[in-house]
Order: C-alpha cells, then sequence, then structure tokens
C-alpha cells in the first residue's frame, strides 16, 4: 500500500431522512488527499464535511461510493488501517465524571498500549497538571488538547481534525495550528476540517474545497493562489474615471475602488501601463492584488449556494474539479 | 476482545452510577434489615404470659360453646346449599379444640426469613442491576464518548459484546455481593436474637441454589438494561421502556388475557425464582344453574421461567447487536 494517498473517495454519497423528506448531505463526492503534509478540507457549515469524515471513520453508513484509507477500503477494511489514523470529529467527546488520564487510559487499554504512553502524551499536549480533574471541568482549550493526546495515544500517520479550533482562544489556535503544521512536517497526513480559512491558509499544502456535498475544487494552495495573484491589479491614476473607460475600450474589466481601479484579467500589468501611458494617464501605483483563500472560497461557494455557476475567476482556479 | 472486555469492566467499576446503585441497594438491604431484626426477636415474658391467656381463653370458650357452634355451622351450610349445592363452610375447623401453638408468635428460623427477604430482593437487586447496565451502555451515546471509542476500535460488534459481557460479568459479581450481604446480615441478626434455629443441609442447599436463581435473574436484568441501552441510546428512555413494559403490557395483558401468563416477565419470573408459579384461567359455559364460570389453576414450572428469560434475553441482545452494527453513530 506505500505510496497510496492517504484519503481517497469516489461517488460518495449520504442522505438523511427528515420530516421533510430525504436530504442530500453528501452528493458523489470525489476526494483526493495525498499522503504527507497537511490538507485542508474546507466547506460552509452545512456542506458534509463533518459526514464525509464519519463516512471515512465508519461512523456513519455510505448510501454509495467507495472510500479508501491508505489503499485499504473502508469502512470494510477499517481494522486492518485504524491503527494509523487518529481522529477527532466536531467537539472531543470523551466521559465527563472521569479524570483526562483515565479516559486515555481506557482507549490506550483498548488498543494495547503500554500505561507510559498515556503520560508522554499528556506531557506532549501540556495537560500532566490536570491529568487528574473530571473531563467535565476542562475548558473547551484543554478538551480539544485531551482530544489530540488520545489521537497521538496511536502515534497515527493520518490525523484527522475536523474544526479542531471551534471555542478556541487565540492562543489555543495558534497552539493546535502549531501542532498541526509540526505533524504535517514530520511527514504526517494531517486532514483539517474547517470553514475558517485564515488558518487553514496558514498550515495547509493542499486543500480541496466542498460546497452542498460535492467537490468543488481541489489542488495545491500555492499554486491556486500564484495563478491569481498575476491576473488582477491595482492602479492608482490621476484620472480614474477617464482611465477605466479608456481601459474598457481596451478590453480589460475594471472596478472603482475609492480613488483606484481594480483592473481583472491583467496577465500582463505592463500593458495596463503601456495603455494608459500612451492616453497621457500617468500611474503613480500598480499593486498585484494576491487573493487569499478566503475570497477564492466565498467565489466557489456563494455561487453554489445560489445554485449559479462560480465566475470566470474561480472556475480558473487551479487543480482538480 | 479480553482487552476490550477487561477495559469494560474497569470503566464499569469506575462509573459513579455503579457505586450509588450498589450504595442503593446497601439501603434496601439495612431497610430489610429492620424488618428481619423486628421478626426475628424472641418472644417476650409479656409475649409469653398474653399467648397463653388467650390460648386458656378460646379453650373454655370451645368447651362451653363448641358443640353448638359446630351445629350452628352444620346448619348455616346446609341452608346455602339449597341454593349452592357446593357450598362449603369448613365445619370442621369447629369441631376441633384450640391448640397452643395457633396462639402468640414463633419467631421464624434464619432459612425462613432469609428464603423470604432472597426473594422479595430479587426485584430490587434487578431493577438496580438493569440500572448499572442499562445506563452504563446509554451514557456512551449521550456522552458521545462511543464515537471516540468506535475510531479506537471500529468493530462494532466486538465493542457491543465486550460491553454486553462486561455488564453480565459486573451484574453477577454486583448481585451476588448483594445477595450474600443480604443472607449474611439476615444470619447474623437471627444469631443475635439467637432464633438461628435449625439449620439442616437440604435447608440451606435451597437456599443457596434460592440465591444462585436470583443472581442470575439479576444478571440476565442487567443484559437486557445493557440491550435496551444500546437500542434506546439514553438511560432514561431504557428505564421508561421497561417501566412502560410493566405497566402498561404485563399490568394490562395480565387482566386482559389471562392465558397469556406464559408469556409474561412476571409470572416466569416468579417460577423461576420460587421453583413454580400458578395463574387461573375461567373457563366459562353453559350449566344446568345457567352461564357458569369456573377458574381453571395452570403452573408455570422453573424450567418454563428459565426458558423464557433466556429466550427474551437472546433476543433483546441479538437486537441490540444487530442496531449497533447498522445504525449511524452520529
Amino acid at each position: 500500500m506505500s505510496g497510496a494517498p492517504a484519503i481517497e473517495t469516489s461517488g460518495l454519497r449520504k442522505t438523511y431522512r427528515t420530516r421533510r423528506g430525504r436530504q442530500v448531505a453528501v452528493q458523489g463526492l470525489d476526494l483526493h488527499v495525498p499522503a504527507g503534509g497537511v490538507h485542508g478540507f474546507l466547506g460552509p457549515n452545512g456542506s458534509g464535511k463533518t459526514t464525509s469524515i464519519r463516512m471515512l471513520l465508519g461512523l456513519i453508513n455510505a448510501d454509495s461510493g467507495t472510500m479508501t484509507i491508505f489503499g485499504h477500503p473502508v469502512p470494510d477494511d477499517l481494522p486492518a488501517v485504524i491503527d494509523r489514523v487518529g481522529a477527532i470529529v466536531e467537539s472531543p467527546k470523551f466521559f465527563p465524571a472521569f479524570s483526562g488520564r483515565t479516559n486515555l487510559e481506557l482507549l490506550a487499554g483498548a488498543i494495547g498500549a503500554p500505561k507510559s504512553r498515556v503520560g508522554e502524551v499528556l506531557e506532549a499536549t501540556h495537560l500532566a497538571d490536570r491529568a487528574k480533574d473530571h473531563y467535565a471541568a476542562y475548558s473547551l482549550g484543554m478538551k480539544q488538547r485531551l482530544a489530540v493526546a488520545a489521537t497521538l495515544l496511536k502515534d497515527p500517520d493520518l490525523l484527522i481534525f475536523d474544526e479542531p479550533t471551534n471555542g478556541l482562544d487565540p492562543a489555543g489556535i495558534r497552539e493546535v495550528r502549531d501542532t498541526m503544521r509540526d505533524l504535517g512536517q514530520r511527514g504526517k497526513t494531517v486532514l483539517v476540517s474547517s470553514h475558517i480559512l485564515a488558518e487553514v491558509e496558514q498550515v495547509a499544502d493542499t486543500v480541496s474545497i466542498i460546497g452542498r456535498g460535492h467537490l468543488l475544487a481541489s489542488g495545491s494552495v500555492s499554486a491556486i493562489l500564484g495563478s491569481q495573484g498575476t491576473t488582477v491589479v491595482r492602479v492608482g491614476v490621476s484620472e480614474p474615471d477617464r482611465a477605466a473607460t479608456l481601459l474598457a475600450y481596451e478590453g480589460w474589466t475594471t472596478r472603482r475602488e475609492g480613488t483606484h481601479l481594480v483592473v481583472e484579467g491583467a496577465s500582463d500589468p505592463a500593458a495596463v501601463t503601456r495603455a494608459l501611458a500612451l492616453a497621457g494617464l500617468y500611474v503613480h501605483e500598480l499593486t498585484p492584488v494576491v487573493p487569499d483563500l478566503e475570497s477564492v472560497f466565498l467565489d466557489l461557494t456563494t455561487h453554489e449556494q445560489l445554485g449559479a455557476p462560480p465566475t470566470s475567476r474561480a472556475s480558473r482556479w487551479g487543480g482538480r474539479k | 476482545m479480553m482487552r476490550l472486555l477487561v477495559v469494560e469492566i474497569r470503566r464499569l467499576w469506575l462509573r459513579r452510577l455503579t457505586w450509588f446503585t450498589l450504595f442503593a441497594g446497601l439501603l434496601v438491604i439495612g431497610l430489610m434489615g429492620v424488618a428481619t431484626w423486628q421478626q426475628a426477636q424472641p418472644v417476650s415474658a409479656a409475649e409469653q404470659a398474653q399467648s397463653d391467656n388467650d390460648y386458656q381463653q378460646a379453650l373454655k370458650d370451645w368447651q362451653a360453646n363448641g358443640e353448638q357452634m359446630l351445629k350452628d355451622c352444620l346448619q348455616q351450610q346446609a341452608e346455602a346449599q339449597k341454593t349452592d349445592p357446593k357450598a362449603d363452610f369448613q365445619c370442621q375447623a369447629a369441631s376441633q379444640a384450640p391448640q397452643r401453638e395457633w396462639f402468640g408468635r414463633q419467631p421464624p428460623s434464619f432459612l425462613e426469613i432469609a428464603q423470604n427477604t432472597t426473594r422479595n430482593a430479587a426485584l430490587t437487586v434487578g431493577f438496580l442491576v438493569f440500572l448499572i447496565g442499562a445506563s452504563a451502555v446509554a451514557a456512551e451515546f449521550t456522552t458521545g464518548a462511543i464515537g471516540t471509542w468506535l475510531t479506537f476500535e471500529p468493530r462494532r460488534l466486538r465493542v457491543l459484546t465486550s460491553k454486553l459481557v462486561a455488564t453480565g460479568v459486573t451484574g453477577f459479581l454486583a448481585s451476588a455481593a448483594l445477595v450474600a450481604l443480604l443472607v449474611g446480615t439476615t444470619y447474623a441478626i437471627s444469631r443475635y436474637a439467637g432464633t438461628v434455629g435449625a439449620l439442616p443441609s437440604d435447608g440451606l442447599r435451597a437456599l443457596g441454589l434460592l440465591t444462585l436463581r436470583v443472581t442470575a435473574a439479576a444478571t440476565l436484568a442487567g443484559l437486557v438494561g445493557a440491550s435496551l441501552g444500546a437500542l434506546t441510546r439514553h438511560t432514561g428512555a431504557a428505564i421508561a421502556v421497561a417501566l412502560g413494559y410493566a405497566v402498561a403490557i404485563e399490568g394490562f395483558v395480565r387482566a386482559w388475557k389471562p392465558e397469556l401468563a406464559p408469556f409474561l416477565v412476571d409470572p416466569n419470573l416468579n417460577a423461576w425464582i420460587g421453583g413454580q408459579s400458578t395463574y387461573y384461567v375461567a373457563t366459562c359455559g353453559r350449566s344446568p344453574e345457567g352461564y357458569d364460570c369456573t377458574p381453571v389453576e395452570y403452573t408455570l414450572w422453573q424450567a418454563d421461567g428459565a426458558r423464557f428469560g433466556g429466550i427474551v434475553v437472546a433476543l433483546l441482545i441479538l437486537a441490540a447487536l444487530w442496531a449497533f452494527r447498522h445504525r449511524d453513530v452520529t
């Protein structure tokens, strides 16, 4: 199974029975998560991220489709690969009346991990001092750290974090981010599902964006953002209205942004300055607009919600689709 | 599997509810001990004098009026038999002189009290063990910990089987401890009161078998609780199902269709614990006197109770395993 992607799904589908009939949660999802590094799994709330993760972990049954983890078909072959997978699905869930240590000891006992491992992961997640406290008395950040500690009991190759920073304070968010980055750098595969894009952008090597239960886009973050960076420029010019008319006549799409113009489709920014200079309009500022993941995400998912195709910018966005 | 079982047993004994339940069992044993204390007390001199006096009075009364009482009784019976030929006023009793042992209290022996209290405690012990099983499994669903658990051991049948077996082991140990404590307390009280009485080996053997049957029934109750916990995924719902069944099905069906008693829990439980239980079905039809209903007695034997209990528990366990295997864990 070496060289197999960490996660691969094909045509994954899940519907739920509701009072209003069957509701589609995941609709033909094709997901490819390469082994090694951090993979962001993005989508608005209700887009099917958690449902997909639950199906991968065998917690809920898929209606149709196939899934593999490190080449093992799941859920049938999940027992063969579960020791390589650590997961936190939604919020951490442990026995509230037991201490953090007891919760971990029970899990360690279930997988045959030595008791000493419990101490190690408690130290690693800075919970050793509070290990004897009841889980119910933990702050959300501590609960999240305990969940991370639980995943580390197995020393897994694939870690699945579902909305890992929900409810955390900035320090906690940073801690989780550092943990994910560190794990990714150590060759582990981290699948982090989130709707907080700035957080994912800082750690993810690759991303998949889903909306309404299916894949909208997927690929490496750097390629995606890099390819977007050269197409939009922000231009400071003395007569913006005249400049806008001129550039529109030349075939560029423009819009006013205060005293500046934003020019789209400017794959060669020098052409913009040349056209303006020939008309006697002199540029005093020209800045390439580098899109962030959030703008791409919003563009894709907003149109998905509205049922319309994404704008040309989003559809040009690199990677699988 | 063994690893999971050890972890589950450990978890059960770490649960506060397990200990609260055992503590509740101790309280019940304490209350039963008070009743035992009152029963086991030897007869006091005042009680003895009172019963002697009552006996002498009754003897005197019988010697003076016994013959007349018998005559009156037979006469009233003959009157009644004119309309109902089967009328029987038990007049022979009036012909018999009062006996000394009919008067005053005789403190029961240890074996008598122990048999009664163990039988009476069966339902309470069973319910407590049911609670241990139901809450242990259902709490995993209400806290969501079962999801975490399944990311460590995804083989669901193994997971639930380990929980059921752990509940069985814990239920057996808990109920055995409670029943042993009950019998031990009864013996201690009887001994202190000096009313232990004879301890024949067959009596002790019968008591030993009774405690085993009660323990077995309580263990099965624990398995029922665990299965209902897995099916309903909520302790309150599991208890509501059990109580609802007891009230709505057992009570209603027994009153409405007494011939269905062999398919109800209560008569079968009584048969298992007590050796046999009887139920009556009215057989009605036309007779020379008109429309007549005669109650016919039926007996459920210990083996019937065992068979019924085994089948019910097996079906519930299978249903729980099937549901846990196929239902989503959200």
